[in-house]
């Protein structure tokens, strides 16, 4: 709701099949099945059955009759919002749709970085898994969404032109968290879009979060045991900061453009300087915002030296 | 030959489809059977079963509670003798379900009745004078849903 809580209120989805949840924004399966390609090497997605709710009609509303089919209605309605909006601030996502969402795939392999409402890498595809706590479903969070989203739109941007940055090594993964960070606190305006869910204070935009050595990814490391949402928060952290001297629109254009500027750049030494995502940020802004952003930098990143800041 | 009525109580683990997945939840199933023995090891019959279940769905949102009581009755083939039987039943079902919905100003209480079609393979096996130990697993559609369920009991038969 506009006031940041939760209700069961009712929507207006843009769906052709509510039925199945299919329609021009994203289709709902059961299942399904993500495995690794033999011949690719890269995740794909194959299709379970087709969802199917059952509703009745409450008051001119239709309302789903289970939980799961609560949940799918409420991650299409997400989807749409965030499309919508993102559509309207002027941003080239409308190629990534129609999306899919698989409910509770089986995985052939262990999944990185799993998350219980996630993105799969190179697929198109989200998953949703149950939950076992008491919030808001991370599925049914309008900001986790939005953060889900943020994934497929950062494959976007950095693989629209000719580079193509691997969103799953270590130091990109901790740009890619951050500004799926970013996606889900500069549409809601809300620094803690997770919190309605479960309470994770780490991952608050404020107050600010601080870089220092030990949050970047080094050398290669064993799969796992680098965490990217510690980096990403510094990042989230920084644009939440460069939002609190411009207007979340605004902010969220500058960190679109600033990835793909960090992306072109960034072939060369295997898109490991994530930084340069910061000074593209810097690079695009003038005069007072300009001023602002530089100090956010320099406390945030204090080993870093930006160049254009005094 | 075979006894020729048997009543009895268990208990089922049943998973019920849902919009996208299945609820898992256990359950208690009534019978009653008979059985008339046709040649050697065959004997025909028909079973009817009641089965019932209940469960919550609770997030600080909203809570779904459901109430599920199925009835159905099979025709059933059955092979074996007095100590252990095998038996193969399909008839029709249906489904009563009672879905109450609240949270945010909702409350909704709804109640669906759902034909279905019932497919169960069932084992008893014989103890003491009348008692019967029952293992089954059976597949039930319910509208455009499938459902599964799978159970143990114990029957007395006469
Ligand atoms: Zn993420």
């Amino acid at each position: 709701m506009d006031d940041g809580t939760y209700a069961l209120v009712p929507r207006d989805l843009p769906l052709a099949d509510p039925f199945h949840v299919s329609g021009e924004v994203a289709t709902g399966f059961r299942g399904g099945a993500i495995v690794v390609g033999l011949k690719s090497l890269e995740a794909e997605y194959h299709e379970g059955a087709r969802m199917r709710v059952q509703a009745v009609e409450e008051d001119g509303a239709w309302v789903p009759l289970d939980e799961d089919g609560l949940i799918a209605w409420s991650f299409y309605h997400h989807l749409a919002s965030a499309r919508d909006q993102l559509v309207d601030q002027g941003h080239d996502i409308q190629p990534l749709f129609p999306l899919r969402f698989a409910y509770q795939p089986t995985f052939a392999l262990d999944f990185l970085g799993v998350e219980n409402a996630a993105y799969v890498a190179g697929t198109g595809s989200f998953v949703i898994m149950p939950d076992a706590f008491d919030g808001v479903p991370l599925a049914a969070n309008a900001g986790v969404v939005r953060h889900e989203f943020g994934h497929a739109w950062f494959e976007r941007l950095t693989t629209a032109g000719p580079i193509a940055a691997d969103s799953e090594v270590d130091p990109v993964r901790a740009l890619n968290e951050g500004f799926a960070d970013m996606v889900g606190s500069l549409l809601l305006d809300d620094p803690a879009f997770i919190d309605p869910s479960l309470p994770l204070p780490e991952r608050h935009l404020v107050p600010e979060h601080v870089a220092s050595p030990e949050l970047y990814a080094s050398g290669p490391k064993p799969v796992l045991s680098y965490d990217p949402y510690a980096l990403g928060s510094v990042y989230a952290s920084f644009m939440w900061n460069v939002r609190l001297a411009s207007s979340p629109e605004e902010a969220l254009a500058l960190a679109a453009d600033a990835v793909v500027t960090w992306a072109t750049q960034a072939a060369d030494d295997g898109y490991r300087d994530t930084d340069r995502f910061v000074q593209a940020v810097l690079d695009a802004t003038e005069g007072d915002l300009h001023a602002t952003s530089c100090q956010a930098a320099g406390r945030q990143f204090p080993d870093r030296v930006f160049e254009g800041c005094p | 030959m075979i006894a020729l009525w048997q009543l009895g109580l268990g208990v089922d683990a049943t998973a019920l489809s849902s919009a996208s997945q299945v609820e898992l939840a256990p359950g208690g199933r009534l019978w009653v059977g008979t059985a008339r023995p046709v040649a050697g090891p065959l004997a025909l019959g028909s079973t009817l079963e009641v089965q019932g279940t209940a469960y919550r769905a609770r997030t600080d949102l909203y809570t779904i509670d459901t109430t599920f009581l199925r009835a159905a009755p099979t025709f059933d083939l059955n092979v074996g003798d007095e100590r252990a039987c095998f038996q193969l039943g399909v008839g029709p079902a249906v489904a009563a379900r009672l879905v109450s919905l609240q949270g945010g100003g909702l409350d909704v209480d709804t109640l669906r009745v759902e034909p279905g079609a019932r497919a169960r393979t069932a084992v008893d096996v014989a103890f003491g004078a009348h008692g019967v130990f029952r293992w089954q697993v059976a597949l039930t559609t319910r509208a455009s849903q499938l459902d599964y369920d799978a159970g143990i009991g114990l029957g007395w038969r006469w």
